[in-house]
C-alpha cells in the first residue's frame, strides 16, 4: 500500500515536472514574440555602430566610403583624399563591421543632404546576399526587421536563436543612438573613421580553402537578404550623387583556378552585383587581387593589416569613375 | 561556467543529469562517481589549469587526513593540513594585499606578479579544514576518495556554496534516494526557478543603480545624498538577491540529484537586531566562524571583554575571507562592533528579552526601531563591501548624509536597462525608477516568506521550517508560477552578469 502511494506521487511528481518545462516552453515562446515585435515596433536602420560614424559627415565630405569591414579596415580616407586632390575631411570611411547597405540607405533618408552630392564608394560580402548564413554576427539585421514575428520565428528558431537575439539587442542600442541623437553630435572617430587590425592570424588558422568558407556556406541567392540588399542598393543609387559598389579582395593565398566551387558561387555573386548595377545605375568594382598586396599584408583571408592599408586604398581610388 | 548561462542550463545540466539517472540505475555508488567526474568538468571550464590545482588540494587533504587515523601523528598532521590549507589560500588571495601594504608603509616596491583568484578557493579550503580539525577532535576519517571529492568539489556549491560540512553531506552520498527522487526533482526545479529569478531578474536588474555610481566614487567623484542612497540600497538588496538566488540555486540542483544542501538565507532583512542577522544572513559561513574560530578562541567562556574581543577579531577575519582589501577588514570590525554593541545592550537593557522577537512586551515602536537601526547599520556598513578604494566608501558615506569633499557629482545618463535592453527615460525619470524598483525589492525582503518556508526545504537530519501562508504544492498554479519564473529569466540571462559571491 506504502508502495503505491509512493509510485502515485513520485508519478505525481514527474508529471509536473513535464507539465511545467511544456508550461515554460509555451511562455517562453509567447515572451520571446512580445519583445520582437517591440523591437521591430522600436526599429531603425541606422545601427548604434553606424551612428556613432555619422559625425564624421559634419566635414561634407564628397568621396563616402562605406560597407563592411573590409572597407573599415582598410580604406585610409586621409589618403584617398590625398590622392584625389581633396582636402583631409572632404573623404571619410564611415564602414563598420558587417555593414549592411540597408543600414547606409537608412543613414541616407535620415541626412539626405550629407550624401546628395557625394560619391558613395560601398563595399559588399558574400555573407549579405547568401540566405544560407544565418549566424547572429552576420545576419543583416535590417533584413531580420523587414520579416514579420512569425516569419523571424520559423526563420531562426531554435538553432540561430542567438540571431534574434542579437537583433533584439541591437535594435534597442540602435534607438537608444537614434533618441540620443549620436549620428548628430560629437566626432569621435578617429583617423576619419579608418580602424586598424593591429594583429593577425597564424597562417595555419586560415581556411583552407573559400569554397567551403562560411561566406558561402549552402549557396542560396534567392532568399530576402539578396531581395533586400541589392534592393536598397538601387535605391541608394538615386540618393547618391554617384554610387559604385565594390567586391574586394580575398588573400592571394587563395587561388581561383583550383577552388571551383569557390569560382562559380564568386562569379554568381558578382554577376548578380553587376546586373543590379546596369539595371540602376551604379559601377561596380570587382577587385579579385591587388598587385603588391601580399599574403603578409593580410591579418587572416580577407583583412589587411596596416602595411596593407595604403597598397589597397590607392588602388581602390585610382579605379572609381567620377 | 554560470547556473544562469545556455551552456549550463541547455548542454552540462542536461548531460549529467541524464548520465546521473543512467548510473544510479546501476548503483548509488556509480551515481556518485558521474556526479564527481561532472564536478570536476564543471570546474576545469574555467580554467582548466586551476583544476589541477582543486585535485591537488583534495588529494593532499585526503591522504592527511588518512595519516591522522594514527591516534600519536593525528594532531601533529592535521596541523599541518591546516597549515597547508592556510598558506595555499593566502598565497593566492592575500600576498598581493600584504606585499602591497609592506610596500607602501615601507616605500620599498616588492616584486609580486598578480594572480588570477581560482573560483571558490575559500570556499573549499574552508571547508577541508574544518574537516581535517574534526579529525583532530575526534570525527571518523572518510576512506572512500570518490565521497571527499563529491563533498569538497560537488558543483551545486562548489563555487560559491553553501560552505558545506563533511557530517551533512558524505553520508548523503552513501545513501539511495531513488525512493523519492521524482518529488524531491520537481522541488528542486522550483527551488532552482526561484533563485534564477532573483539573480537574474532582481539582482541584475538593480546592478545598474549601484554599479556605475559606486565606480564614480572609486574614481574620485562625488554624489548627490539622493543617488547615494539609491546606490547603498540598490546594492544592499542586490547582493541579497544575487547570493540568495545562487544558494536558492545550487539547493534547487542539489535536491534533483536528492541530495539536501544547508540554508544559508533565513530573511535576514527581517532581522531586529544585528545577532539576529547574522543567525540569517550566510548562515554556513557564520557557522564555520563560530565552530572553527570564535569558540576555539575562547567564546563568551571568559567573561565579557574577551567575549567582545573574540568577536571584533572574528568579525575581522571575517571580513578578510571575503577579499583582501581594507574596506573587507572594516566592513568585517563594523560587524564585529554592532555585535558587541549588540550584545551589550541586550545584557545592560533587555538581558534576553531581545533574543525572541515579535515578543507581546516587545511593542510594534520598538521592533519597528529595532529594524530600522538593525537594516540602517547592515546598509551603511555594505558601502565598504562595495566600494573598491577607502576614499570611494567615504566619498558615498558622506553622499548619504549630504556633506562632503568637493569633487565632480555624479551624472546619470537617463539609461535604464531591462534585462539589459537600454531605454532612454532621462536622469530624473530614471531616479524615481531605480527608488520604485529598489523599494519593490526591499518590501519583498521584508514581507514574503523565505525561500525554505515557501518551498517546505528540509536541511539533512533538520525538521522542516514551518508552514507558511504559502506552500509549494506539485499542482497546476505552482507549474505556472515556476514557469514564468524560468521563462522570464531564460529571457533575461542573456546579459550574462556574474555572481557577485564569484569574486570571494
Amino acid at each position: 500500500m506504502l508502495l503505491i502511494l509512493r509510485s502515485d506521487v513520485q508519478g505525481r511528481a514527474t508529471r509536473w515536472v513535464a507539465f511545467t518545462f511544456a508550461i515554460t516552453g509555451a511562455v517562453w515562446l509567447g515572451l520571446f514574440a512580445a519583445v520582437l515585435t517591440v523591437a521591430n515596433y522600436i526599429h531603425v536602420d541606422v545601427p548604434s555602430a553606424l551612428a556613432i560614424k555619422l559625425p564624421l559627415l559634419q566635414s561634407h565630405p564628397d568621396l563616402i566610403f562605406a560597407g563592411e569591414s573590409r572597407t573599415e579596415y582598410q580604406i585610409d580616407p586621409e589618403l584617398a583624399a590625398k590622392l584625389t586632390g581633396r582636402k583631409a575631411g572632404q573623404a571619410v570611411n564611415i564602414a563598420y563591421d558587417a555593414g549592411e547597405p540597408l543600414a547606409f540607405l537608412g543613414a541616407i533618408r535620415q541626412q539626405g543632404e550629407s550624401f546628395a552630392d557625394a560619391h558613395l564608394v560601398i563595399s559588399v560580402a558574400p555573407f549579405l546576399f547568401n540566405e544560407g548564413v544565418r549566424s547572429a554576427a552576420v545576419y543583416p539585421l535590417n533584413v531580420v526587421a523587414r520579416l514579420s514575428v512569425f516569419e523571424q520565428l520559423t526563420s531562426f528558431l531554435p538553432f540561430r536563436i542567438g540571431t534574434l537575439i542579437r537583433f533584439i539587442r541591437e535594435t534597442f542600442k540602435a534607438r537608444l543612438a537614434f533618441e540620443q541623437g549620436v549620428a548628430k553630435g560629437e566626432v569621435h572617430s578617429a583617423a576619419y573613421g579608418l580602424s586598424i587590425i593591429r594583429t593577425g592570424e597564424p597562417r595555419d588558422r586560415w581556411p583552407s580553402n573559400l569554397g567551403t568558407h562560411a561566406h558561402y556556406a549552402n549557396w542560396d541567392l534567392s532568399g530576402p537578404k539578396a531581395q533586400y540588399e541589392i534592393g536598397a542598393l538601387c535605391e541608394m543609387a538615386r540618393l547618391v550623387r554617384k554610387l559604385t559598389v565594390v567586391i574586394p579582395p580575398w588573400a592571394p593565398h587563395y587561388d581561383r583556378n583550383s577552388d571551383e566551387l569557390w569560382r562559380k558561387k564568386d562569379d554568381e555573386y558578382a554577376a548578380a552585383m553587376v546586373n543590379a548595377g546596369r539595371r540602376c545605375g551604379f559601377d561596380v568594382l570587382n577587385i579579385q587581387g591587388v598587385s603588391g598586396l601580399g599574403d603578409d599584408n593580410y591579418a587572416d583571408e580577407m583583412h589587411v593589416i596596416a602595411s596593407g592599408i595604403p597598397i589597397y586604398t590607392s588602388y581602390v581610388v585610382a579605379r572609381l569613375r567620377p | 561556467m554560470l547556473f544562469s548561462s545556455y551552456t549550463f542550463l541547455f548542454q552540462f545540466l542536461p548531460a549529467t543529469v541524464l548520465a546521473f539517472a543512467a548510473a544510479r540505475r546501476h548503483s548509488p555508488r556509480a551515481g556518485i562517481l558521474v556526479l564527481a567526474a561532472a564536478s570536476l568538468i564543471f570546474y576545469g571550464a574555467w580554467r582548466p589549469i586551476y583544476l589541477l590545482l582543486l585535485i591537488a588540494s583534495v588529494a593532499v587533504n585526503f591522504s592527511l587526513a588518512l595519516g591522522m587515523e594514527d591516534p600519536l601523528r593525528r594532531r601533529a598532521i592535521g596541523m599541518f593540513g591546516v597549515a597547508f590549507n592556510l598558506l595555499l589560500l593566502c598565497y593566492f588571495k592575500y600576498a598581493g594585499f600584504f606585499l602591497d601594504t609592506i610596500s607602501s608603509v615601507s616605500g620599498v616596491p616588492l616584486p609580486y606578479t598578480s594572480l588570477v583568484l581560482p573560483l571558490g578557493i575559500s570556499f573549499f579550503t574552508f571547508q577541508q579544514i574544518a574537516y581535517l580539525v574534526d579529525i583532530m577532535r575526534g570525527a571518523r576519517v572518510e576512506r572512500d576518495i570518490v565521497s571527499y571529492t563529491l563533498f569538497v568539489c560537488f558543483f551545486p556549491h562548489l563555487i560559491a556554496g553553501p560552505l558545506v560540512h563533511h557530517a551533512e553531506m558524505i553520508p548523503q552520498f552513501k545513501q539511495a534516494h531513488t525512493g523519492r527522487s521524482g518529488m524531491l526533482a520537481a522541488r528542486g526545479l522550483a527551488i532552482f526557478a526561484a533563485g534564477l529569478f532573483k539573480k537574474v531578474i532582481i539582482a541584475d536588474t538593480l546592478a545598474q543603480f549601484a554599479s556605475p555610481i559606486f565606480a564614480h566614487v572609486d574614481e574620485g567623484g562625488i554624489v548627490t545624498t539622493s543617488w547615494a542612497w539609491l546606490a547603498t540600497l540598490a546594492y544592499t538588496m542586490q547582493i541579497y538577491f544575487d547570493f540568495s538566488g545562487y544558494c536558492d540555486m545550487a539547493i534547487g540542483l542539489a535536491l534533483s540529484f536528492g541530495i539536501r544542501l544547508p540554508v544559508n538565507f533565513r530573511s535576514p532583512y527581517q532581522a531586529l537586531s544585528i545577532v539576529e542577522f547574522w543567525r540569517c544572513w550566510h548562515i554556513t559561513l557564520s557557522r564555520f566562524l563560530r565552530d572553527y574560530l570564535y569558540i576555539p578562541l575562547g567564546g563568551n567562556r571568559f567573561g565579557n571583554r574577551r567575549r567582545y574581543s573574540n568577536l571584533i577579531l572574528t568579525m575581522l577575519l571575517g571580513g578578510l575571507w571575503h577579499g583582501a582589501g581594507w574596506n573587507f577588514l572594516i566592513w568585517g570590525g563594523l560587524h564585529g562592533i554592532y555585535l558587541s554593541i549588540n550584545h551589550l545592550w541586550g545584557s545592560w537593557r533587555y538581558e534576553e528579552k531581545y533574543r525572541s522577537r515579535r515578543n507581546s512586551r516587545f511593542g510594534l515602536i520598538q521592533t519597528w526601531l529595532s529594524w530600522a537601526v538593525t537594516f540602517f547599520a547592515v546598509a551603511t556598513s555594505w558601502v565598504f563591501f562595495r566600494a573598491q578604494t577607502l576614499s570611494g566608501a567615504w566619498k558615498m558615506l558622506t553622499g548619504l548624509f549630504g556633506f562632503g569633499p568637493e569633487g565632480t557629482a555624479y551624472e546619470s545618463q537617463g539609461i535604464l536597462r531591462l534585462m539589459d535592453l537600454p531605454i532612454l527615460v532621462g536622469s530624473s525619470w530614471l531616479l524615481l525608477i531605480g527608488s520604485g524598483m529598489v523599494a519593490v525589492a526591499i518590501s519583498v525582503a521584508l514581507f514574503s516568506p523565505n525561500v525554505s518556508q515557501i518551498f517546505g526545504y528540509r536541511e539533512y537530519r533538520r525538521p522542516a521550517d514551518p508552514d507558511c501562508f504559502v506552500q509549494w504544492r506539485p499542482n497546476g498554479a505552482w507549474a505556472v508560477f515556476t514557469a514564468l519564473a524560468l521563462s522570464v529569466s531564460l529571457l533575461g540571462m542573456w546579459q550574462r552578469l556574474e555572481f557577485l559571491y564569484f569574486q570571494f
